[in-house]
């Protein structure tokens, strides 16, 4: 049996559903619902079933539960591994509820099955069984090189989910949509820099909202080593995040450190100074 | 024949002395620093390669005993070429020492923030800072002091003395680590600001501040445990810290370590932690303790407590506030 709880329930029908479930009134199952686990997506882990990549595999953390969560359509329920016990075990899907953000909330009585334990091998390969299936969970490489805002987000779930819950300010937005000319902003990070996976989101939520003006952003990632990439030395860079704003091919500003905060306001700053 | 020499002016031998007085004063001051922190002056000399001969840890007493010993002796009036001459070769050495980092950091070779130099690990400052700053204080001061140099009376008996405060200095370095002196010989104390601890030059992209890294501390309580992911006496206390966090049903308890995003996400799956990480770079996190872990408590952004290792109010049962009181 197949279970999809991909975002199907949405809005006030998520929480009918959660409130039938639990057998208690909308409102108060809205605020018992704080206090339950839930699994935030986290990016880079990458499922193989039987040494055959899952590319619709998600994995998600329970900071309460100290578990992963994991949802493929080759696993017939949803799978959890606990970090704090080593323990495999298969969720009934019903139990859990997709949130607005991307996350999921797993409502009580969930009905566990357990399916033995995992193993960690190095630090980066995670090996389980489910149902006699061979399942492998290994951290893909970071994002280096040119990338699009379309793969990154794919790519990376996290960016994706701050990216959508991040809001640009509308008056930044409405000045940089009436700049004309050729105006492209390059943007150096590090998918495994931790200051870049607060700061990137923001900008590919501007660039969404700026959609067809005259600004175009490009991504370049690079290595945990900086220097390694040739990159770095060539562009004269110091450090990642950092966006280089060019008007007609020509460099008229970098943006570095503290202006990323407000990314629309620092393209502009350096537009209006070049 | 020295009796039949013209006694310099007054003035010269004035300015001498108070010259010999502030460059002992610099020293004093900065074997002070480096006593109280003599692992972080060890690493510091072990990073430059300069352990050729005796281990880094034991150049770092020798040398806090010799800079405490020539501080005195200048202080003491002891203006003899026996205490100038090394105290020159010991400024020189500091410049050579700044000046190389400068160097390094001016062509790409070494992060842009000094540690060393002549205050060791407490005054942050950029290599140019450093060389610039410890030439200032130190090269005038010690021509000056050899400005009209007295036949000094009771020579021997400061020179002794200079010796004593030399030993006691060494003495000092020995035993510093298991003295409870981590708010003097840190950036890290009660009543700093957390927006105030940063590395990197201001504007620069390597600008870095502790409030950057643990934002949510700005508004409300928290603690901050500073530590390795793998040391020993963390690991022993993720149970408590992930019970504790999961009791108070809020953060409340930020993670601060120099581990990799790989070895962050490693350790989430070795000890499914209930507290949040935060990765900081290790020029910013290394002048804030001496040694794994310490913890601080911040209210609103200022830090209010320190704590030696993880607070016994978050490992155990006691409440981690009168914990910090006590402390």
């Amino acid at each position: 049996m197949r279970i999809h709880i991909r975002p199907i329930h949405r809005g006030c029908l998520r929480w009918l559903l959660a409130a039938l479930l639990i057998g208690l009134p909308c409102n108060t199952a809205l605020h018992a619902q704080e206090l339950r686990p839930v699994f935030e997506p986290i990016p880079v882990w990458t499922l193989s079933v039987n040494g055959e990549v899952s590319d619709t595999s998600e994995v998600f953390y329970s900071r309460t539960l100290g578990a992963f969560l994991v949802l493929a359509p080759d696993f017939d329920e949803p799978v959890m591994l606990s970090a704090r016990t080593r323990e495999v075990t298969a969720l009934q899907g019903l139990k859990l509820v997709p949130k607005k953000d991307g996350s999921y909330q797993l409502l009580p009585n969930a009905v566990d099955k357990a399916l033995g334990a995992f193993q960690i091998v190095g630090g980066d390969v995670v090996r389980f069984k489910v149902d006699g299936k061979d399942a492998m969970l290994k951290k893909r490489p970071w994002l280096t090189g040119d990338q699009t805002a379309t793969h990154i987000r794919a790519m990376n779930v996290q960016y994706d989910r701050d990216a959508r819950a991040y809001t640009p300010d509308p008056d930044a937005v409405a000045r940089l949509k009436a700049q004309h000319g050729d105006i492209h902003v390059m943007i150096y990070f590090g998918e495994w820099c931790p200051h870049c996976a607060k700061i990137v989101p923001t900008i590919l939520s501007l660039q969404q909202a700026l959609g067809k003006s005259d600004i175009r952003f490009s991504y370049y990632g690079l290595p945990t080593t900086l220097s390694d990439d040739p990159i770095f030395d060539k562009m004269h860079l110091e450090g990642v995040p950092t966006g280089i704003v060019y008007r007609n091919e020509k460099e008229i500003g970098r943006i570095y450190g503290t202006p990323w905060e407000h990314p629309g306001a620092a393209i502009l700053n350096v537009l209006q100074s070049g | 024949m020295s009796d039949s020499m013209p006694t310099p002016p007054a003035w010269q031998r004035a300015v001498g002395r108070l010259a010999a007085i502030g460059l002992g004063a610099v020293l004093l001051i900065a074997a002070w620093a480096k006593a109280i922190d003599p692992v972080a002056f060890g690493e510091q000399i072990r990073a430059l390669g300069l352990d050729l001969l005796l281990p880094a840890g034991a150049i770092a007493m020798l040398a806090v005993a010799l800079e405490a010993g020539l501080g005195s002796a200048l202080i003491l009036g002891a203006r003899r070429l026996v205490v100038l001459v090394p105290t020159g070769l010991l400024v020189v050495f500091f410049l050579l020492l700044t000046g190389r980092a400068w160097w390094r950091s001016a062509h790409g070779m070494a992060e842009a923030v000094a540690g060393c130099g002549c205050f060791g690990n407490l005054v942050q400052r950029t290599p140019a800072q450093a060389f610039l700053e410890d030439a200032l204080l130190m090269v005038p001061a010690l021509a000056l002091a050899f400005l009209a140099r007295p036949r000094a009376r009771r020579f021997r008996k400061r020179l002794v003395a200079a010796g004593v405060i030399g030993v006691a200095a060494l003495l000092l370095a020995w035993r510093a680590p298991s003295l409870p002196l981590d708010d003097l010989a840190t950036r890290l104390r009660p009543g700093v600001s957390i927006d105030a601890l940063c590395v990197g030059e201001e504007g620069t992209p390597g600008r870095v501040c502790l409030s950057d890294i643990v934002p949510e501390a700005e508004n409300g309580r928290d603690w901050v445990i500073l530590t390795e992911l793998d040391t020993a006496a963390f690991t022993r206390v993720i149970p408590d810290l992930n019970r504790y966090v999961l009791r108070q049903g809020k953060a409340g308890v930020w993670v601060v370590c120099t581990a990799s995003t790989d070895d962050v996400q490693s350790f989430m799956w070795q000890w499914g932690p209930a507290f949040e990480i935060r990765q900081a770079p290790p020029a910013l996190m290394r002048p804030l303790y001496r040694r794994l872990p310490r913890s601080f408590e911040v209210q609103d952004g200022i830090v209010t407590a320190t704590i030696d290792g993880v607070p016994p109010g978050l490992s155990g049962n006691a409440h981690p506030h009168s914990a910090a009181e006590g402390d």
